[in-house]
């Protein structure tokens, strides 16, 4: 009876035969669909256009990781769906008013530059999205600064120009009192796409921790690194320096605690390794608000200390039996 | 907070298919085995038979060349018909009897009821042991006798005289959990044989010089009343253990759990640090060693997976073909894909179903050829899920780029020789790179390397 059916020779490799559901793709519809909060409160807050400017970020995104597997001769990496989530990332880092070329250009170079260039998806250094941001930053840096006062959807409000929050106080310390928690987690201020609201990045981070896509070491970093260093200094001299508690409610800190610097491929991985990464990170970014020229610091930080992610790595659980002097 | 504590193997979703039935069936006793003579680390044993001797059931057709190898009995009454080279379920050449039965049946003269096997000296129930060649299962295998007596392998030697000093033998674990999630056999052995069991623990208070008894369990299946009244009178300890995450049947991944004790591989042995763990299966062979004089010539083996029709738990002879017990379990299902020695995560795929049932064999993993997965050659994404799981705490992430580029002497500075090959790694990669195979690949080139 067996040896008729063994015509059909049987495979022979190695263990383990079975695998989880894990894959790529899943990984990064995770992420997409954890962005989804911090797109509505966009468009709720900003308008229609910003769909515009989103989706032009996500199409120019798969039109280059297109392009770049045709003259490669790869197969076609879209259906990972990483040229997604980077070009939706990197829209939610723009102001509204993004024009639509610049769009264009930024979106399709960080893809370009920022990880084909490097080998696809897995093998680049930098956070691409992050890329993407510092090359329109750096050409365009006018661009980067065209925020406007929110009007929430169908309340008829102008579109004036305004300054987010974190610019406000920089030129005028007195101005934080107009801030208060709640305007600040919904986030019915100015400020880029995706990071004017706390309250739905909170809501994608906890997506993403309960799926395991990310590990809380990462966030936990980030947002203890900058809240006890803000600390530090607010409890100092309260008047000059604002307290952790701003400090982690506005910018990018939020978004990027959860989304920008617990990207799979240029974080580190090891639990000692995320931590000390994630502190850093955090304290960078203080340090920059505090005394660099830049008012928001969260991406400039991740991107210095994603180069030192190999370091990171190096903080290694210690092993069985290694080391214990017995 | 011990960082390092985080990473703790997988846990099992349930599986697709209906659980393995939980009553032992005997198969019929097949018509011909084949008894390899490699069953074993080491050299193989040489066959002390010769075409047309007539044998039966236990008796010997093998013989150990030294102390690491375990004589090989006869599992079928019946005549030798051949003596030639076969594969066994690990892969290699062997030469094996093969023993056509007589459908007899009939034991050996040796083979008797000892009913005053308890007011025996040790040294005679050792020598029982060692004669019944019973293997311990698993990846390990090596005759149980070596995990009962004095460690091999000196702690130190004494300043003044130089003497070697061993470590005495203070823990003795009974594993009564499977070693994959999947098995469903070990906990009804547990209560299926429970008079060898009893006669098995007895024995083994007896036969070492251990203080320490302790007895893990499943935690998802319950003790019965019987075995429980026998562990308070025998004073071992039973302790809970979460079976349902793997790997915490594997021996050095239980011992972690019940006494936090981390032995690195491949120097390390439990023996090394005053402790043995035995399957529950050993210690009812040890049982039926002593009481009966019956050498190992049977095992139970759990048949489960999409691809066989009747998913069983078979009492089967040594030697038995796999296509015998595939027959008994109603065929292959479906179009066969892999036929697995061992279970999903760690077992061992097989070409030929002539291979015959072995010592260390547990299970059989039958999958169709829709399950068969596929790894790929995909870059690493650094997502860190395969540190997370690693149950040795090793950073499987970097180790598998290493060795992939042949960079050897690098990933074993990263402890690649402590892996144990439990394939969580691999199981959790969302690339699905073949990191098991790139670490055995790995530990070989070490091994090649070191030996010069």
């Amino acid at each position: 009876m067996i040896d008729k059916k063994l015509d059909n020779r049987l495979v022979v490799s190695f263990s383990p035969h079975i695998e989880s559901h894990n894959s790529i793709s899943a990984m990064m519809l995770i992420f997409i669909v954890a962005l989804l909060p911090s797109v509505l409160m966009g468009v709720y807050y900003f308008g229609y256009n910003v769909l515009m400017i989103l989706g032009l970020s996500v199409a120019s995104s798969m039109a280059a990781e297109a392009f770049v597997n045709k003259i490669s001769h790869r197969p076609s990496t879209l259906g990972d769906f990483s040229a997604i989530l980077n070009g939706l990332l990197l829209g939610l880092l723009m102001p509204p008013t993004m024009p639509w070329w610049a769009m264009v250009v930024g979106s399709s170079l960080s893809i370009i530059v920022g990880k084909s260039v490097f080998g696809g998806y897995g093998n680049y250094p930098l956070n691409p999205a992050l890329i993407g941001w510092m090359i329109i930053r750096l050409a365009w840096p006018d661009l980067m600064n065209g925020f406007i006062e929110p009007a929430p959807l169908f309340s008829g409000g102008d579109m004036s120009q305004a300054l987010p929050p974190l610019m406000a106080v920089k030129g005028d310390p007195s101005e934080i009192g107009s801030y208060d928690m709640w305007r600040l987690m919904v986030g019915n201020v100015p400020g880029q796409i995706g990071t004017i609201s706390a309250l739905s990045a909170i809501i994608g981070g906890l997506i993403l921790l309960y799926r395991g896509v990310i590990r809380w070491h990462i966030p936990v970093g980030v947002l203890l690194g900058s809240f006890a260093f803000a600390w530090i200094f607010n409890t100092i001299n309260p008047d000059t320096y604002f307290p952790g508690s701003f400090h982690l409610m506005t910018g990018t800190l939020l978004l990027g605690a959860f989304f920008l610097a617990p990207e799979p491929v240029s974080s580190p991985v090891t639990p000692g390794g995320m931590l000390v990464y994630g502190l850093l990170i955090g304290v960078l970014t203080v340090i920059i608000r505090i005394w660099g020229s830049d008012t928001d610091g969260v991406i400039q930080a991740i991107l210095i200390m994603n180069i030192g992610t190999p370091l990171f790595d190096r903080i290694r659980p210690r092993s069985w039996g290694v080391n214990t002097g017995a | 907070m011990k960082l390092s504590s985080l990473c703790k193997g997988i846990r099992f979703p349930k599986p697709k298919y209906p659980n393995v039935p939980t009553e032992v069936v005997p198969i019929p006793s097949p018509s011909k085995v084949i008894l390899p003579m490699l069953q074993h680390a080491g050299l193989p044993c040489i066959p002390c038979v010769e075409k047309g001797t007539q044998v039966k059931i236990g008796d010997v057709v093998g013989r150990p060349q030294d102390e690491t190898g375990a004589s090989v009995h006869a599992s079928v009454s019946g005549e030798v018909t051949d003596i030639a080279q076969v594969y066994t379920s690990s892969g290699q050449k062997s030469p094996a009897v093969i023993i056509s039965s007589d459908g007899k049946d009939t034991w050996a003269d040796y083979i008797k009821t000892d009913a005053e096997y308890l007011e025996k000296a040790p040294s005679v129930l050792i020598d029982r042991i060692k004669d019944a060649a019973i293997m311990s299962s698993g990846s390990e295998s090596a005759p149980v006798i070596t995990d009962l007596t004095l460690s091999q392998k000196p702690r130190g030697y004494h300043f003044a005289t130089g003497l070697p000093i061993f470590k005495p033998l203070d823990t003795l674990v009974i594993n009564c959990v499977d070693t994959e999630p999947y098995y469903g056999s070990a906990h009804r052995l547990m209560n299926d044989f429970f008079d060898d069991l009893e006669a098995g623990i007895k024995t083994v208070k007896i036969v070492t010089e251990a203080t320490r008894f302790i007895m893990a369990v499943d935690v998802q299946h319950s003790v019965s009343n019987q075995v429980r009244d026998l562990t308070g009178q025998l004073e071992v300890a039973v302790r809970s253990v979460d079976g349902t995450r793997f790997p915490s049947g594997v021996h050095r991944v239980l011992l972690k759990e019940l006494l936090d004790l981390e032995i690195p591989m491949p120097y390390g042995e439990p023996r090394d640090y005053g402790v043995s763990v035995l399957k529950v299966d050993s210690i009812i062979d040890i049982g039926r060693a002593a009481k009966h004089l019956k050498p190992q010539v049977e095992k139970v083996v759990s048949v489960f997976g999409k691809g066989v029709h009747d998913q069983k738990l078979v009492r089967v002879r040594m030697g038995t073909p796999l296509k015998n017990v595939l027959d008994a379990c109603g065929g292959l299902a479906g179009r066969p894909g892999k036929v697995v020695f061992g279970g999903p995560m760690m077992g061992m795929a097989q070409f030929d179903l002539n291979v015959p049932i072995s010592k260390d064999t547990e299970a059989i993993y039958v999958q169709t050829m829709e399950e068969v997965v596929r790894s790929t050659n995909h870059p690493c994404i650094n997502c860190g899920l395969c540190v997370k799981v690693c149950p040795v705490r090793l950073v499987p992430s970097q180790l598998s780029k290493y060795c992939e580029n042949d960079q050897f002497q690098d990933a074993a500075a990263l402890n690649l020789m402590n892996c144990i090959e439990c394939g969580c790694c691999h199981y959790v990669c969302p690339a699905k790179r073949p990191m098991v195979h790139q670490f055995r690949y790995g530990k070989s080139q070490v091994m090649v390397r070191r030996m010069g």
